[in-house]
């Protein structure tokens, strides 16, 4: 018998597997959606750290789906959301990356390509938004955020750092 | 593999659905040594940042009734967030120039930030019409 939590979680993670374009960090709305709002396994607070958690720790942005996973249903859980999320498209890359060449130069495909750029621009954006309503509790929150932001956009300092020094100001109480 | 057929490859894993590096590492196994070969590359490449991650979460479970670490998670994600905010605002600079694309991510925000509308139905409007315009434009 195969627990309820693990099955639901495969629902839905597995439901997110082909909405995901642009890569996860443009899905965040919609994993907030569900895990939050929908299904209330995670708090706002729970979902923030779940975040800080994946975005600290080495490896791809999806991580984030473990950590979800993992908080809602242990060891267990993290794996059957991660392979959820990446089996269906998983199989469907597969199948496609076969046939690509035909198709390469295709019209339709710059089309595809050139349409979808903005679609996931405006999701990445919506992403920040949700994630800053969901994690900024306080106006120095809201600041650390903005600043990050702004320092990320006109340096090339690696990314690593601000969450370095993020952590050294907020375990000294700054937030 | 020359750099071109990377070039390549990647464009075609940002463009397919689905997470951009599982599906690079599917890619790029299949190449090598068909299904056997993209599970080994997608193991390969999740397999420690996985348990890496669960060990990071276990540890904040572990210590996360002290004040310090509670609060510096918070100001991790604080600055992760605005990490995010910085990526979608380089994104969208290129595509300032053309407002059929300032209308779609316009468009794409306000659906996904502010009304909180269910993603699928959000596609199921943005892309076609985007990809739409797109054809339309195209030289």
């Amino acid at each position: 018998m195969i627990p309820p939590p693990l099955i639901e979680l495969a629902e839905q993670f597995g439901a997110l597997s082909f909405l995901t374009i642009g890569g996860v960090n443009a899905i965040i709305p919609e994993i907030h959606r569900r895990v939050v709002d929908i299904e209330h396994w995670l708090t706002d607070v729970d979902f923030a750290q779940a975040f800080a958690i994946s975005q600290a720790s080495p490896g791809p942005n999806m991580l984030i789906v473990s950590v979800i996973g993992w908080k809602v249903y242990g060891f267990l859980g993290a794996l059957v959301a991660t392979v959820a999320i990446c089996l269906p498209t998983s199989v469907f890359t597969y199948a496609v990356s076969h046939v690509w060449n035909r198709f390469r130069d295709a019209p339709l495909r710059a089309a595809i390509q050139r349409g979808l750029a903005p679609v996931t621009v405006g999701l990445v954006l919506a992403s920040g938004y949700v994630l800053a309503r969901t994690a900024d509790e306080t106006w120095v929150a809201y600041g650390i955020t903005v600043i990050t932001a702004a320092l990320a956009l006109v340096t090339r300092v690696h990314p690593l750092w601000f969450l370095v020094v993020a952590a050294v100001l907020g375990a000294f109480g700054v937030h | 593999m020359t750099e071109r057929e990377f070039t390549e490859l990647l464009s075609l894993s940002q463009f397919l659905p689905g997470p951009n590096i599982i599906n690079m590492s599917i890619i790029v196994g299949s190449r090598y040594q068909g299904p056997l070969g993209s599970l080994a590359a997608c193991l390969g490449l999740m397999l420690m940042p996985f348990l890496i991650v669960l060990a990071l979460a276990a540890l904040y479970g572990r210590f996360a009734t002290l004040d310090a670490v509670r609060e510096a998670t918070a100001a991790v994600s604080s600055a992760a967030t605005g990490l995010v905010v910085a990526m979608g605002l380089k994104m969208a600079r290129p595509l300032a120039g053309t407002a059929w694309q300032v209308a779609i991510v316009v468009l794409g925000f306000v659906a996904l930030a502010l009304l909180r509308v269910p993603l699928l139905w959000a596609l199921a409007v943005l892309a076609p019409l985007a990809v739409a315009c797109a054809w339309w434009t195209r030289r």
